[in-house]
């Protein structure tokens, strides 16, 4: 088992090397850098730059050393824990990433909780109810939430809210709460603003656990094992929780890793439609204005952490499955 | 048919504007355009804002008489309503950390332009005069100004920008170009703590306009706390290599201009300044503001200004969600994310969110610009795109009518770019020049020029048999610059010109790659707002954004270096550009230091004739309308305002003398 | 009950005799939802196919007067009462409301318009074939053009569009599962093949890609293509870039059957009679769960589809004037279309149902192709 992990612990390190190059390269791909982007900008607001003043910024900013050398600087800095500085928000990108994570969190694991709840129900009464009327109709539904373009579906609630209810749930507080102490009318504003991120993003995940609980309650309610304890008279419920669920829900746990990475991007897409405080919006706004160190340090962290999370998803896994032991 | 949509056009405003008159219109009073100081408006007593009462009490402030300038320097603002009360918050939105507040409300300067956009008003300033056939320029601070931390302005601050700044060899490269005349820098010296003077070594009639009223000056600051600043300054402490590093900048230049904050974004809550608010809190999704107790100016009874007390912009990543805080009232003011387009929606939700919905206009004179390169790289597309025949055959063959329809719902004026009318040099028919719809003109000018031969598809070919092809390249909406409505112009643009024959690829890039490509000269089209509310730069062979013919501009400055003597590394040959093109050169680096304010107009007149006979510059609809969200709450906001970047955006409604009542 | 004994009978036969593809498809059969899946599927496709038949207007065709107006409503009966199984329309008159600037549009009762089938229209080509102006229904009339999805903010006719678009965003599915086959059998046939040090690498390589950070890729990818490119080669670029992630679920299940396939008979019998590995792998191993890899692309699609919007809404994918659900959704991504525009949301639609038709569509192949399933 020692030799299995070490065995991952290695991989892992040649994975993050090589994604932190990669991540480098995706950043510096687009033509042009932060200072391109910083100068169009200010164009647009009608201000003139000269192009002393370019070449300028350009050396300060250290934008005009090979690229290789700006790696290293990069890289070097996020080992020691430093990730950089952000151009466009004149702050360390630490001090960003630290101030939404808080609310990613938050917002990512109430989605995840939302799936869970509304999806292991669903995926045990379809498996029961196979191909019955209302097993098309609860698959229906939860693919429905998987098949809608998230943006779209963001917006139309949004809309939605502030048309019928008067409230606006685009961010996650309302002004008079911002910064308010925290508080039962403060957690309360969170709340109503928390469902609609946490009714879009989840829905998209339903389905598809849906599915594979459905699938792997099916194989195991199919076992010799489930029709014994029938005939032995076992009230139905006591079947088919005791064993049957349990080990269906294997696949889950064994798959938590993989969530993490997840939890900490936050779903981008929903979060910009509904300008949420949270990570995916900055990491998104950090790769179009080309601002080097918040979007590469920020991708380093989510590498580190997909690959944190496979390697906790293999050893849960082996653990669990004896099946699976391989050197 | 042209005409008549002008007509409904002007009718269109007309209503609007007898509409807020019957309103009982508030205006930006005349008064602002040149304004009493306290001592010639009588007023010898002043008051302050109750919530500074206390910390005068206690010492830590002075009382507010020693806080203002001295009566005869202190300006007074008549309201635009009414006096107005003390206290309260101001909220707005903004989508990312540059705000419409940032660069302008939060930045006073030497002189704001005023309402007609023609003069400049001083405001840090007191006066000026411009002497020596205008190559002597004479600064008359306010004696008695003060920064935010209450340590005095004075030319001190202007000098330490100047020598340690500017001047700088290290930190040098910020601010002076505009400073610089044929690479000749001008003499600064402080008469005393109050008089500056400028020594310039050439006429330059144009300084105050262009250099220090705001939209230009950007990056130019002409002044900075000297005593807060020095710390941060090699020259002054030494200890400030190491403390930069420490910090984890890079080199002590880069400490010192994060601290000086030299772009429109304020960020350095530290950093003492002149403007009604001063930045308390910032985090990546709010900037607070509050009440700045040193700030200049009095309203007509005396009374300090600002009314309002605290000021705060929450920051949101995307436009709708902005929006909704806007239509909902959670905000007292917006503009800048609104468009015409969706005029009948702001207005639907006035009961909702208790607001009313302003109507001002935007002065830019072409909203969307289109500028043929005509030093494209490649010599077939050259020949086309610089024969001025080809430029106004494509020019009238856009329905400008349509346009203004389609994307502007009719708000807009459908035009030819051209200077800003009212002023002295302008020609009515300048508006008209090859604005009409005429498609049979269009073709025949095509086919006059030799694009009668048609391909395949009925697409014209260049003289050498290749399909004529226009790359339209744009930025996608989302990125800088791009919009929703650009991208339906530009399709628009595309139907009307492959209506008489000339193929259109249509490209949407990011704005990067686009300024990238007209940079280097390569691009086809450029398509950027020409706006133009004072100078003629904008129209010039390479100007920002359009860049429509950067090699000529380049052989100029080649010429400049290769007659002044051949000092330093030699410039970019560029292209050399035809007669009628290097005298426009000849022109313009006359008229920037031409003898009198006629000689400047009689000249410019000149100028601008070249360019409209050109046609370089292909507008499709000028001076649209800008709507304004404004809450009921909220007064003193003029109804109606010219509204736009360039002039500052609300900066020219004086947010220092509105006041709330919620 | 004799009767239903007989038809068990039958039942049992057939399953004895039928062969594998007969079987596959008598499973299907019994899930409707699929069945009805697959009919929606065609149908689109179809509409696809045949777009230009089935619009009563050039997408493309602007005009000022319909500028975001409402979809027209079907009457059945006229003003006087008269009833007609022929449907028909009134034309729209616009005015202007003074103090909002809205458009009003009102039906003009004066001009009843009847709807036309197989009527003439505007030109096109058919598969490329031949030209025609036939189009399966319209009024005939170019100044009365009837809008049954309304028209966009350019005044044209959206039906019309969301088919143009179908057969972009149908079609990059397509295109994209392919290559992510490609990929994903080839490389996850040869881990699995050839197991041992060969498979591990593969392995980790599989990871590797599916560490990398989506969003930064596309956006880098997307950004880095030459501005030079046309719309079709930008189109086709975003599809590889789609693909090139999704490729990886399908390599694992091709590796993990082809691990356990190693160890047949059948295959260890081709391996003596001296077939290379290549031909084992596509000859011998492939067919044998083949009906798998077809129900993980069919569930791939949805994917690719929904993010061919996602890129297009995050302004990196495809842009005008290329037509596509993705660009057309982006112009009704705003709160003023909500609004006062809603029926440009229309495109979302037939997003959802594609989906979804896809998604059950794959869940039928995959249960009727397990051997292994009830």
């Amino acid at each position: 088992m020692s030799k299995f992990i070490m065995h991952r612990l290695l991989f892992m390190v040649v994975t993050l090397v090589v994604i932190s190059i990669l991540s480098f390269i995706i950043i510096q791909l687009p033509p042009g850098d932060y200072l391109t982007s910083y100068i169009t900008q200010l164009r647009s607001m009608g201000t003139d730059v000269s192009d002393e003043q370019i070449e300028y910024l350009r050396e300060q900013y250290g934008l005009d050393d090979p690229i290789y050398v700006q790696y290293f600087k990069w890289i070097g800095n996020f080992i020691t824990g430093d990730m950089g500085f952000s151009f466009s928000w004149n702050r360390p990108v630490n001090e960003l990433v630290w101030e939404r994570l808080g609310l990613t969190l938050v917002i990512s694991i109430s989605s995840l909780l939302f799936t869970w709840i509304v999806a292991f129900p669903i995926g045990i009464y379809t498996a029961l109810r196979q191909n019955s009327l209302s097993d098309y109709f609860f698959t229906f539904l939860s693919f429905i939430g998987v098949a809608t373009p998230n943006f779209l579906l963001a917006l139309v609630l949004m809309y939605v809210s502030f048309k019928y209810f008067g409230i606006n749930v685009g961010g996650l507080f309302s002004p008079e709460y911002a910064d308010a102490a925290w508080g039962i009318g403060k957690i309360t504003d969170l709340l109503q603003h928390l469902w609609i991120p946490v009714v879009v993003v989840g829905t998209a995940g339903t389905a598809g656990l849906v599915r594979i609980m459905r699938a792997n309650l099916l194989d195991e309610l199919g076992k010799p094992y489930v029709t014994t304890a029938k005939s032995k008279g076992i009230p139905n419920y006591k079947v088919i929780l005791k064993y049957p669920v349990r080990i269906a829900l294997n696949p889950f746990i064994s798959t938590l890793g993989w969530q993490l990475p997840k939890l900490i991007s936050g779903s981008t897409i929903t979060a910009v439609v509904l300008s949420l405080p949270t990570t995916g919006p900055l990491l998104l706004d950090a790769l179009k204005s080309q601002d080097m160190y918040l979007a590469g340090s920020f991708i380093m962290l989510l590498s580190v952490l997909t690959v944190i999370g496979t390697f906790i998803s293999d050893i849960l896994l082996a653990l669990v499955d004896p099946r699976i032991r391989y050197v | 048919m042209f005409k008549s949509k002008k007509f409904v056009f002007s009718l269109v405003v007309m209503i609007i504007a007898l509409m807020t008159v019957a309103a009982g219109a508030a205006e930006i009073p005349d008064s602002w355009s040149n304004p009493d100081t306290a001592a010639e408006a009588g007023i010898t007593e002043f008051n302050q804002s109750p919530v500074l009462d206390q910390r005068v009490e206690n010492g830590e402030l002075p009382p507010v008489e020693e806080r203002l300038p001295v009566p005869e320097d202190l300006q007074v603002i008549e309201p635009v309503e009414e006096v107005g009360q003390y206290g309260g918050k101001v909220v707005s939105t903004a989508i990312g950390p540059s705000t419409e507040s940032d660069g302008t409300v939060m930045r006073p300067w030497m002189f704001q332009l005023d309402k007609t956009m023609a003069n400049a008003v001083p405001d840090i300033a007191k006066s000026f005069e411009l002497t020596n056939e205008a190559k002597t320029l004479t600064i008359h601070l306010r004696e008695g100004l003060k920064w935010s931390d209450g340590h005095p302005f004075t030319t001190e601050d202007i000098i330490f920008w100047w020598e340690d700044v500017a001047m700088n060899e290290e930190v040098n490269h910020w601010t002076q170009w505009n400073w610089k005349m044929d690479g000749v820098a001008p003499e600064f010296t402080a008469i005393d703590d109050y008089t500056l003077k400028v020594e310039f070594p050439r006429s330059n009639p144009t300084i105050v306009d262009t250099t220090l009223t705001w939209w230009r000056s950007q990056q130019s600051f002409f002044f900075s706390p000297k005593h807060y600043l020095k710390q941060f300054h090699a020259d002054y402490n030494p200890e400030v290599k190491e403390t930069a590093e420490e910090e984890g900048f890079g080199n002590w230049v880069q400490y010192f201009t994060n601290k000086m904050e030299v772009g429109p974004v304020q960020t350095n809550t530290e950093l003492p300044t002149m403007g009604a608010w001063v930045l308390e809190d910032i985090n990546s999704s709010r900037k607070l503001f509050v009440r700045n107790p040193y700030y200049y100016k009095v309203d007509s009874e005396g009374n300090q200004l600002p009314y309002v007390d605290e000021w705060e912009i929450t920051i949101k990543s995307d436009a709708e969600v902005a929006k909704v805080d806007a239509l909902q009232g959670n905000v007292d003011f917006a503009a800048r994310i609104l468009s015409p387009s969706e005029f009948p929606m702001y207005k639907q939700n006035e009961e909702v969110g208790n607001y009313t919905t302003y109507a001002y206009n935007n002065p830019v004179q072409a909203q969307i610009g289109l500028t043929f390169n005509v030093n494209h790289p490649e010599e077939a597309k050259r020949e086309v795109y610089s024969n001025k025949k080809f430029r106004q055959a494509m020019s009238v063959a856009l329905n400008r009518n349509e346009i203004n329809e389609f994307a502007y719902r009719g708000l807009a004026e459908p035009a030819q770019a051209t200077a800003k009318p009212g002023a002295p040099y302008f020609k009515e028919e300048w508006l008209d020049h090859y604005a009409q719809y005429d498609t049979e003109l269009a073709k025949e000018l095509l086919n006059e020029i030799g694009l009668d031969e048609k391909d395949g598809e009925g697409f014209r070919v260049l003289p050498n048999g290749e399909t004529l092809i226009i790359d339209l390249e744009i930025p996608a909406p989302g990125s800088v610059g791009g919009t929703a409505q650009l991208g339906q112009v530009a399709e628009l643009v595309k139907a009307y010109w492959e209506a008489v024959g000339v193929k259109v690829n249509l490209k949407t890039l990011s704005r990067e790659l686009y300024q990238q490509r007209a940079d280097a000269g390569e691009h086809d089209i450029g398509v950027w707002p020409v706006n133009v509310t004072r100078d003629i730069n904008a129209f010039g062979f390479d100007s920002d954004g359009t860049r429509y013919a950067t090699k000529w501009a380049q052989w100029d400055t080649w010429r400049m270096w290769d007659e002044t003597g051949r000092e330093g590394e030699e410039p970019p040959k560029g292209m050399e550009p035809p007669e009628h093109a290097k005298e426009q050169l000849r022109r313009i680096h006359e008229y920037s230091s031409a003898p009198s304010q006629e000689a400047m107009n009689k000249m410019l007149g000149d100028i601008w004739q070249y360019y409209m006979d050109q046609t370089y510059v292909i507008g499709t609809v000028a001076r649209p309308m800008a709507p304004a969200i404004v809450a009921d709450t909220l007064h003193n906001v003029p109804e109606t305002a010219p509204y736009s970047n360039a002039t500052g955006a609300w900066q020219i409604t004086k947010p220092e003398q509105w006041f709330t009542t919620k | 009950m004799a009767k239903e004994n007989n038809q068990n009978e039958n039942y049992e036969d057939d399953i004895y005799a039928a062969s594998q593809k007969e079987l596959i498809w008598m499973r299907f059969k019994k899930h409707k939802l699929a069945m009805a899946a697959g009919i929606v599927l065609i149908i689109m496709y179809a509409l696809a196919i045949f777009a230009p038949f089935f619009s009563a207007q050039d997408p493309h065709q602007r005009r000022v007067s319909y500028k975001e107006a409402p979809p027209h409503q079907l009457h059945f009966e006229d003003t006087e009462g008269n009833f007609s199984l022929r449907p028909m329309i009134y034309p729209y008159s616009k005015e202007i409301d003074m103090e909002t600037f809205e458009d009003i549009y009102t039906e003009d009762e004066s001009k009843p318009t009847p709807i036309k089938f197989f009527v003439e229209g505007f030109e096109y080509e058919v598969l490329g074939l031949f030209e025609t102006d036939i189009h399966l229904f319209g009024t005939g009339d170019e100044n009365r053009p009837v809008f049954i999805f309304g028209a966009d903010s350019l005044g044209r006719d959206l039906f019309a569009r969301i088919i143009y678009g179908a057969r972009i965003s149908l079609s990059i599915g397509l295109i994209g599962v392919a290559v992510s086959l490609f990929l994903g059998i080839l490389i996850g046939g040869i881990g699995g093949y050839f197991g041992g040090k060969i498979d591990l690498f593969i392995q980790r390589m599989i990871e590797l890609v599916r560490s990398i950070p989506q969003l930064p890729l596309w956006m880098g990818l997307s950004a880095a293509l030459p501005s030079s490119w046309s719309a079709i080669q930008v189109y086709l670029a975003i599809t590889i870039i789609l693909s090139l992630m999704s490729w990886t679920s399908l390599a694992r299940v091709v590796r993990g059957r082809f691990l356990s396939l190693r160890e047949e008979e059948f295959v260890i019998a081709a391996r003596l009679m001296g077939r290379s590995p290549l031909e084992i792998i596509f000859i011998h191993m492939l067919p044998s769960f083949l009906s798998h890899i077809i129900a993980s692309l069919t569930l791939a699609i949805p994917g690719m589809i929904l993010g061919e919007t996602a890129l297009s809404f995050l302004g990196i994918g495809l842009q005008a004037p290329v037509i596509s659900w993705g660009v057309l959704l982006q112009k009704a991504q705003n709160l003023y279309t909500i609004a006062n525009a809603p029926w440009l949301m229309l495109p979302g639609l037939f997003v959802i149902i594609t989906v979804l038709a896809f998604n059950f569509l794959g869940d039928g192949i995959r249960d009727a192709a397990d051997p292994y399933s009830k």
